[in-house]
């Protein structure tokens, strides 16, 4: 009872859209309620949004691989990069002085997917960097 | 994304359709930073037509909503669709700007 | 900061400075905020908005009508005394040990609200918010969605009393077909309404929710875990009206060494005094931004 989708993009801000309009379609098929699937293109778009902006930094952009489960009760994501990984413990301190707005991702961006989404795990690797969240809604 | 403005008793109403972005945000930056540049600091922003945003569409309000206001002016919203509700609550951008239900409410409110 | 035009209501330009004085909670030491409305009644400071939340609401509303501090006082000791909370609701004990029979509800509280209900209405005497003299704004929170409610109209000994619904000892307040619980659960330092009503410069009067002691009651720990959530709160909102805020905040934070708990009017004339202190010690600076 559970369907997998996987789609993969360029890292690059046009395919943003492209991002969220495949959850969109997929989950239309799975009667998923829409206020969750609303979520789950903001937790998308922000995690992505980070990669393009930030992930590849310096390097050719590469890709990003958007993977989901649909499960009765939850759905499974995970969004894989082959850039730099993204280590909170060496990045600079945040400049509290910076007027919000200024402020980059890492503040607003992850705040929204952590007060959205479910079980935020990363993982980085040689083989990419993977970010997993879950998403429980009742069918 | 599409952008449009009308005049409304000494208040420019800006439109906005589609979604906004990290690809779509800077356009919208500059289009309301020119009006608040030459002046047009009465500002309504119509979000009848806007399905989404994302933290980039938080941090450009927020952006002109400040110099509005630091000019003497504000810059309210009007029609804000559910969805898009949703992430002004959680962001708490709910508590410190004016919130319409319709663009003609949120003209009269500049008296 | 400069002074930015602003255009009134018969739309002239005129130059000025939109000041939001905001009082948080903090039971009697919000009195306190007396003694910054001295320093700046002494400095001429006018203020063009007053928001006030639980016990800040008090004072606000007095500053709003323009009291003078002596009679705020005064009224302080007639509404405020241990024996509102003397008549224990009976019907809540029964609610806690079979709910089910004694039909719990959300207008659940230890307490008998009828007596601070009528100290309410006799100290307000059936003010408005259109009897204010600078506008007023009383914070309460929508006890079903947490929403923080601003109320602006009606009767203000009304608005008071659902703004002050401290969970568990007095019921939630029932406003506009709305159950109403303290307005700290949802901002203990409302400063978002003084931004969103269009301040520039904002005077936020401020305090830290006291920690107990030692915990040896379930009243003890109830405050205490409520201490703990609304400090944070304070904090977090705190900083995020900063970055939000065009201009400046400029928050007052009085100091006490003694400790003042929920009934210690009698401390009152020590509260005012270090609230006077706290502002004086601002002073300079608020100052300095006024005259750009």
């Amino acid at each position: 009872m559970s369907q997998r989708f996987q789609i993969t993009r360029a890292a690059e801000l046009e395919s943003l859209q492209m991002f969220r309009d495949f959850i969109a379609e997929c989950c239309a098929h799975h009667n998923i309620p829409n206020e969750i699937v609303f979520e789950l293109k903001l937790a998308v778009d922000e995690a992505c949004t980070n990669i393009i902006q930030h992930g590849y930094k310096g390097m050719d952009p590469g890709s990003i691989v958007l993977a989901f489960r649909i499960e009765p009760d939850r759905i499974l994501v995970q969004i894989t990069d082959f850039g730099h990984a993204f280590e909170p413990a060496s990045a600079p301190a945040p400049d509290l002085n910076a007027a919000l707005e200024d402020r980059e991702l890492g503040g607003l961006g992850l705040f929204l997917i952590y007060q959205t989404m479910d079980n935020i795990d990363y993982q980085a690797s040689q083989d990419g960097n993977t970010l997993t969240f879950t998403k429980y809604y009742r069918p | 994304m599409n952008i449009q403005d009308i005049q409304k008793n000494g208040v420019t109403v800006v439109q906005f359709s589609g979604s906004i972005d990290a690809l779509t945000a800077p356009a919208i930056t500059e289009h309301l930073g020119g009006l608040i540049s030459s002046g047009q600091i009465r500002l309504v922003v119509d979000l009848g037509g806007v399905d989404f945003t994302s933290s980039a569409g938080l941090r450009l309000l927020l952006g002109a909503v400040k110099d509005a206001r630091a000019g003497g002016g504000d810059l309210r919203l009007a029609a804000v669709q559910p969805d898009v509700m949703k992430v002004l609550k959680i962001s708490g951008f709910t508590n410190i700007l004016k919130l319409f239900e319709n663009v003609d409410d949120a003209v009269a409110s500049f008296g | 900061m400069t002074p930015s035009p602003v255009s009134d209501k018969s739309g002239q330009t005129m130059t000025t400075n939109r000041i939001a004085l905001v009082i948080g909670s903090g039971s009697v030491k919000c009195a306190a905020a007396l003694g910054l409305m001295k320093v700046l009644e002494h400095e001429n400071i006018a203020v063009n908005m007053v928001v006030g939340c639980s016990g800040g609401a008090l004072y606000a509303a007095a500053i709003a009508l323009g009291w003078p501090v002596e009679r705020a006082v005064e009224a302080t000791l007639r509404m405020w005394t241990n024996d509102i909370t003397a008549k224990k609701n009976r019907r809540a004990l029964l609610q806690l040990v079979l709910p089910g029979l004694f039909k719990f509800d959300e207008t659940f509280g230890l307490i008998d609200d009828g007596l601070i209900n009528r100290r309410l209405r006799e100290g307000y005497q059936g003010t408005t918010f259109s009897d204010a003299k600078i506008p007023l704004y009383i914070t309460a929170t929508d006890l079903y969605n947490g929403d923080q409610v601003v109320l602006s109209e009606g009767d203000i000994a009304n608005a008071i009393r659902a703004s002050i619904s401290i969970p568990y000892i007095f019921p939630p307040h029932k406003l506009n077909e709305r159950y109403m619980v303290d307005g700290y659960q949802s901002d203990p330092l409302p400063i978002g309404v003084a931004i969103r009503e269009g301040a520039d410069l904002i005077i936020a009067m401020g305090f830290e929710s006291p920690y107990q002691e030692r915990i040896t009651s379930l009243m003890r720990y109830n405050l205490q875990v409520s201490s703990v959530t609304s400090n944070n709160l304070l904090k977090t909102n705190f900083a995020f009206h900063n970055l939000a805020h065009h201009a400046e905040i400029i928050p007052i934070l009085p100091e006490f060494k003694h400790r003042i708990k929920l009934f210690d009017t009698d401390k009152l004339p020590y509260v005012i005094e270090e609230g006077e202190r706290a502002a004086e010690a601002q002073l300079p600076y608020i100052k300095k931004l006024l005259n750009g």
